[in-house]
């Protein structure tokens, strides 16, 4: 008994000392996770599983100062709480971001290792209490597949006062994953072994127009010329490019937000002739979100937040084709009515309704639970 | 096997020790050179800076701390540096606090009656939210003396996009501002 005491005694104050050790050694330990509970009320397919609890995401940060402008930044993720031998639709554990920054100067720094796609608000900071609705916007998961990361290096820093940039060439796309339905978000190569055939370069511009809004505008340009599966194939002059820009408002518990993507691939039908996956020759989507903290109207005094929000979404990955006629299902509209909780800014419990229709009508409802923080 | 572990939570307490005493953020461990070209680039002086260190008594924590909005407790003691400017003496408070997930420095900016001159963010290290850097976030704080007049999301504003850095560095400067209160700035300095 008294082993276990002692036992137990020494683990407690181990695991207090280890913030503490981090702490003098300059290594930061954060994090994010959410749980979600969603349930389809309606589905004009007539699937309409029951309600699903899902521990999305469980997230750890850990970073490391070397000195004052080497650092080092990771995030490594638990997807669906568990992997399971055999199981397809399983969980997956996934390095997201790891790299070294070289900060030079404010001006100029140098970052190298998985990076971060500098496109849309999602993609770079996605922490849940960050946003509304209990799952990230479908823009922001089909139009720019969120959590999108790739190997590369590139720079960084600030232009001028308020105007901040970002530049890299990384691993571009894999030209087999591209499909009429999901865009590039099979695309990916996530930094897993990642094929250097097709180079990829992308950039970001911000700025701060004011304390309460700020505005972005990126780009996204991979090659799809070469294949690794398909090595013989005439991909030649197919290439993936991407615009988009997005902006942010808040002031006074208003909070607004909107954003616009397009993208185009060249020479598509090349594409669809190897693979034939009705990748659309042109992708387009956006999105709307307007919210209203209510518990600023009843107590101005208090951190608390009660948002009430609504957000319209519209994508079609298949806004052009050659050669074929668009899917009506690939038009999709979407409508987020909902309520974000935040008892203190990095914690949020969410609930909202969604209803997603497509051109050729087929209507599908959902409500959504969650609760998300970060540290 | 008992006496074993026990060695080990001997070992564990003394592996302990220096973590339980809490120190406030030393200029050095701020970095000099960082505060050297910081009060360039905000008093526009390049004179040596004078600082002491002012011991926190237990009586005067305890009866602080309960007014606190970012830190839990207080440290042992507080560093103010004092330098000469055209416009007369200016004191110069170092201090860290978290962004996200990580931690950056800053100086508070301070004239003879104690009103914010400036609040200059140091070393950030973080790749979002270094917003909180830009004048037009700095300028809400100046002229500022009692803490309750720094008040997040009503005195000063949010920038959007720096949400959880500029709640934080907004709370450090309130947390100063009642140490600066009860102890005031005018101390003989101490080699």
């Amino acid at each position: 008994m008294n082993s276990f005491k002692y036992f137990l005694l020494s683990l407690s104050l181990s695991l207090l000392a280890v913030p503490a050790l981090a702490q003098e050694q300059r290594a930061t330990l954060g994090g994010y996770g959410e749980l979600h509970y969603n349930d389809v009320t309606n589905n004009d397919d007539g699937e309409n599983p029951a309600g699903q609890l899902d521990f999305h995401r469980f997230v750890l940060f850990v970073g490391y100062a070397f000195n004052d402008w080497v650092t080092f930044h990771s995030e490594i993720e638990v997807e669906h709480t568990l992997i399971e031998a055999g199981e397809e639709d399983g969980g997956e554990v996934a390095l997201e971001q790891a790299y070294v920054d070289l900060k030079y100067y404010p001006t100029f720094g140098v970052r190298a290792g998985l990076l971060l796609i500098p496109v849309g608000i999602i993609n770079p900071v996605h922490e849940p209490p960050t946003f509304n609705g209990v799952e990230r916007p479908n823009v922001e998961k089909v139009l720019i597949p969120s959590t999108w990361r790739e190997s590369g290096l590139g720079i960084y820093g600030r232009l001028a006062d308020r105007l901040n940039y970002e530049a890299y060439v990384m691993a571009g796309l894999s030209a087999d994953g591209f499909s009429g339905k999901n865009g590039i978000r099979g695309a990916r190569q996530s930094g897993y072994r990642s094929s250097t055939d097709n180079l990829a370069f992308t950039g970001r511009l911000s700025f701060q127009v004011d304390l309460n809004l700020s505005i972005a505008a990126s780009f996204y340009s991979s090659s799809l010329s070469s294949n690794k599966t398909v090595v013989d194939a005439d991909l030649s002059g197919v290439r993936f490019n991407l615009l988009e820009a997005n902006i942010r408002y808040q002031k006074n518990g208003l909070e607004a937000r909107g954003l616009v993507v397009y993208s185009t691939v060249s020479e598509v039908e090349k594409l669809n002739a190897v693979f034939d996956n009705a990748a659309g020759a042109s992708q387009f989507g956006g999105y709307v979100e307007l919210g209203y903290d209510v518990l600023g109207l009843i107590n101005p005094e208090t951190e608390m937040q009660l948002t009430v929000f609504g957000r319209y979404e519209a994508y079609d990955t298949q806004a052009t084709t050659t050669g074929f006629s668009a899917n009506d299902a690939y038009a999709r509209q979407e409508t987020t009515l909902g309520l974000t909780h935040r008892p203190t800014p990095q914690v949020a419990i969410k609930a909202d309704y969604q209803w997603l229709y497509t051109r050729e009508s087929h209507n599908f409802r959902q409500f959504n639970l969650g609760v998300g923080y970060n540290f | 096997m008992a006496k074993i572990l026990k060695r080990c939570y001997l070992l564990s307490i003394f592996a302990l020790w220096p973590v339980v005493a809490i120190s406030q953020v030393a200029p050095s461990d701020v970095g000099i050179s960082l505060i050297q070209a910081s009060e360039r680039a905000v008093l526009g002086t390049k004179n040596e800076v004078i600082w002491t260190s002012i011991p926190l008594g237990p009586g005067l924590k305890k009866s602080l701390e309960p007014s606190l909005k970012r830190r839990r407790s207080l440290p042992d003691s507080l560093y103010i540096g004092r330098v000469n400017s055209p416009d007369g003496w200016r004191y110069l408070i170092p201090d860290e606090a978290p962004s996200r997930t990580e931690t950056f420095s800053f100086i508070l900016y301070l004239d003879v009656s104690g009103a914010i001159i400036d609040v200059d963010v140091l070393q950030y290290r973080e790749n979002y939210g270094n917003e909180i850097d830009y004048p037009i976030f700095r300028k809400q704080f100046r002229g500022r003396k009692k803490p309750e007049d720094i008040l997040f999301r009503r005195s000063i504003q949010n920038i959007s996009g720096a949400t959880i850095s500029a709640r934080s560095i907004t709370y450090a400067v309130h947390d100063l501002l009642i140490l600066v209160d009860a102890v005031g700035l005018n101390h003989e300095e101490k080699p």
